[in-house]
């Protein structure tokens, strides 16, 4: 991660697709946990990460990620909104824990 | 620790299903059937509310000690905590009656499945804050805790808890299960899944600062324990 924020801006622009990308195929996986660390230390990958959020099909939402949303980014407006989403739509699990985590905004 | 020939389980009524989920996931593994073990578990003990309580209070008074414990180290250091909980005998002394004298100290007196459960959940949570090269004290003593990994040790310690009661009723089923590797994944996913339920239940408070042994540790810890149990039922 620490090499990933030293990049320019430009070449930081450049992984974050792919980064997303990655994130949104598995939300309990590798690259969803970097793009979290890496959103909680700059907002412009912050914002990138709750539009991708925004759009994701709440099918591929998980528990886990639901609860990191609620301890990491329990500050950000952006995380009732999703969470609200998710605690609406989601399956038993998601829902449970996109409850949890607003119980706690 | 119980084990098959002390402690099954009951019989009969939400038992029986759950037996079966544990003969099945025993003989076929699977991810699949082991989330039904642990459902049909909390189910047989009576839902997520009685399962929970049922062992609460032995789970939350024990982890309130290990977590006080572990603030203490994480603040002060290993031989002003040890002084504080009455071991100052043991400060310079080897591992072996370093851990011995804290397991004793903090745990029950082992002789009900309650008390081994917790028991071994101590062990466990010893064993990973303190790596098996830590043997002379003044190697314990370098071992410190930051905020994260006192949550690190308090989450180990419940997790270690909830899974050694689990672990009786299994004992039989399990004498000769092949699937090993999916019995340890559903341990790390119970476990994955308390990091980030202790983690939210302590939000923004630092873990180092938390009063543990009192009443704000005791309901950080019941909320954690009756969430785990509630994540457990609905796994079925």
């Amino acid at each position: 991660m620490e090499d990933t924020l030293a990049l320019d801006d430009a070449a930081r622009a450049e992984l974050l697709p792919a980064l997303l990308d990655a994130a949104q195929q598995n939300l309990d996986g590798a690259a969803a946990k970097s793009l979290r660390d890496l959103a909680k230390a700059r907002t412009d990958i912050a914002t990138a990460m709750f539009a991708m959020l925004a759009k994701l099909p709440v099918t591929k939402a998980t528990g886990n990620f639901a609860l990191d949303l609620g301890t990491d980014f329990r500050h950000d407006a952006r995380t009732k909104t999703v969470l609200g989403i998710w605690a609406e739509k989601g399956n038993a699990d998601v829902k449970r824990q996109a409850r949890r985590g607003l119980q706690k905004i | 620790m119980g084990t098959s020939s002390d402690y099954t389980g009951g019989t009969g009524g939400n038992w029986t299903p759950y037996k079966h989920a544990a003969s099945n996931f025993a003989r076929h593994g699977g991810g699949r059937r082991a989330e039904k073990v642990l459902s049909r578990y909390v189910a047989a003990l009576g839902g997520a509310t009685t399962a929970a309580a049922t062992g609460r209070a032995a789970g939350v008074t024990s982890g309130q000690s290990v977590a006080g414990f572990g603030a203490g180290v994480g603040r002060d250091g290993l031989t002003p905590t040890l002084e504080k909980l009455g071991l100052g005998h043991l400060v310079g002394a080897d591992r072996y009656d370093v851990l011995d004298g804290l397991i004793e100290t903090l745990g029950g007196d082992g002789g009900s499945l309650e008390d081994q459960a917790v028991e071994r959940a101590i062990i466990e949570a010893f064993r990973e804050l303190y790596p098996d090269d830590a043997q002379t004290y003044e190697e314990l003593e370098a071992v410190t805790l930051d905020q994260a990994a006192l949550i690190r040790f308090i989450e180990h310690f419940v997790a270690a808890w909830a899974y050694a009661r689990l672990l009786p009723t299994l004992a039989e089923k399990f004498s000769h299960i092949e699937d090993r590797d999916t019995a340890q994944q559903r341990y790390a996913e119970l476990r994955e899944r308390m990091t980030k339920l202790v983690r939210l239940e302590i939000g923004d408070r630092a873990a180092l600062d938390i009063a543990w042994r009192d009443a704000e540790g005791a309901a950080i810890l019941t909320q954690v324990i009756d969430q785990l149990y509630e994540d457990m039922g609905d796994l079925g």
